[in-house]
């Protein structure tokens, strides 16, 4: 467990600031929050450690939920191992960064 | 589920991560779909389970393991002639979820419903599903004949190592020094004896087809998984005896772990003493497509 948690903040702590374009995301997520009973196996199984818990958010019911931040790759782990069908995973068609998505829209 | 979200809509976008909980790092905006040209690699709930919504704990492992068998189901199109046999457990509760024939047997007695379904109807596919308390504490006798016979049945035991819907005490394949909630101090073999390995002892059987053991400890364990399930039910289509999976799940309420250290537990302690693999394929290797 300890050793988790500073691997975590390691990796997150390495996440570079966003210059042009940020991290490059070749696959994104919708998280039903609500649906989430803060159980954690999404923030291991994540092969890219892009998935991060909350620590002050709560959804509705009084569990932390899972956040994505950009890098990820579509790989599925989360939805696979989620035992509450909290994720909903896609893949880009083209790789893209998180300012260039604000731009589209 | 679809009426709990809509209910909690306001209060969802209030909730919204805010950027000051993780300082100035950027966060993805996950609750929509993006307008740029996207795929769906991987809905929220696989195509036959209805509702994803449900009761059971946090971490729990038996959502996942059912969701690797509808999966298996949807993908080779066989829920028409699928019919899912449960016993009795926590996962008795996605009895309502599916959508699939579902069966409800008494404790311990599925692989015997099963026998009798397959036998008056040949063409189904019929799946049981048990947990360790079901299957070895309960009905061992039921799915040891099962397998004898040959039936051409699948059965897969959800195993945790505890009786979890009744809180958390020892069964028949709790491993030696595992905590449960009347093995305080762990099993120990003079008051307790000795576990039982259950898919072990069904692989010592001729009638048995297929014998596989598997976890949902992570994303890898649970694909390795799905295809022992997908060869499992290979194994029943081709007609060459009884098949049976293993599942390893977690179940940190009833082992009073933390949810995210309950896969670690699970891989020190019942996957210690059982491991996963194949235990036994004497099934032609030709596919059924």
């Amino acid at each position: 467990m300890g050793d988790s948690m500073t691997s975590e903040s390691q990796s997150g702590a390495a996440a570079p600031a966003s210059d042009d374009v940020g991290t490059l995301s070749r696959g994104t997520l919708v998280i039903d929050t609500e649906a989430c009973k803060g159980c954690w196996l999404c923030i291991d199984a994540c092969p890219p450690r892009v998935l991060e818990m909350t620590s002050q958010s709560l959804n509705s019911r009084g569990y932390r939920y899972p956040v994505l931040f950009p890098g990820c790759t579509g790989c599925r782990a989360c939805a696979q191992i989620c035992p509450d069908f909290v994720f909903q995973v896609f893949k880009y068609e083209t790789p893209v960064g998180m300012l260039a998505e604000e731009d589209h829209q | 589920m679809t009426e709990k979200s809509e209910k909690s809509d306001s209060s969802a976008k209030s909730d919204m991560p805010e950027m000051s909980e993780f300082g100035d790092r950027p966060v993805v905006d996950t609750s929509r779909v993006p307008e740029v040209p996207v795929r769906l690699v991987d809905d929220f709930t696989p195509e036959l389970i209805d509702v994803g919504a449900h009761h059971l704990c946090p971490g729990c492992g038996e959502p996942i393991a059912m969701r690797l068998i509808m999966e298996v189901l949807a993908e080779q199109e066989l829920k028409h002639r699928a019919l899912a046999v449960f016993g009795i457990g926590c996962y008795t509760a996605f009895s309502n979820n599916l959508d699939c024939e579902v069966l409800q047997a008494l404790h311990g007695r599925a692989p015997s419903l099963a026998t009798g379904a397959k036998r008056a109807n040949p063409n189904l596919l019929t799946i049981t599903v048990q947990g360790d308390g079901d299957m070895v504490n309960e009905g061992l006798q039921e799915v040891l004949h099962a397998a004898a016979r040959g039936e051409q049945i699948t059965c897969v035991l959800l195993n945790n190592g505890v009786f979890g819907e009744t809180g958390g005490h020892m069964t028949a394949t709790t491993t030696v020094g595992q905590r449960t909630k009347n093995t305080l101090e762990g099993r120990n073999t003079d008051d307790h004896g000795y576990p039982i390995r259950i898919a072990s002892l069904i692989a010592e059987l001729e009638g048995a087809a297929f014998v596989a053991r598997g976890s949902v400890t992570n994303a890898g364990n649970v694909a390795r998984t799905k295809r022992m399930v997908e060869r499992a039910i290979e194994v029943q289509l081709l007609g060459t005896g009884f098949s049976f999976v293993e599942i390893l799940t977690m179940c940190p309420t009833g082992w009073f772990v933390e949810t995210e250290d309950a896969p670690a537990y699970l891989d020190d302690t019942i996957g210690v003493a059982n491991f996963a693999g194949v235990l036994r394929d004497s099934a032609p290797a030709t596919s059924v497509e």
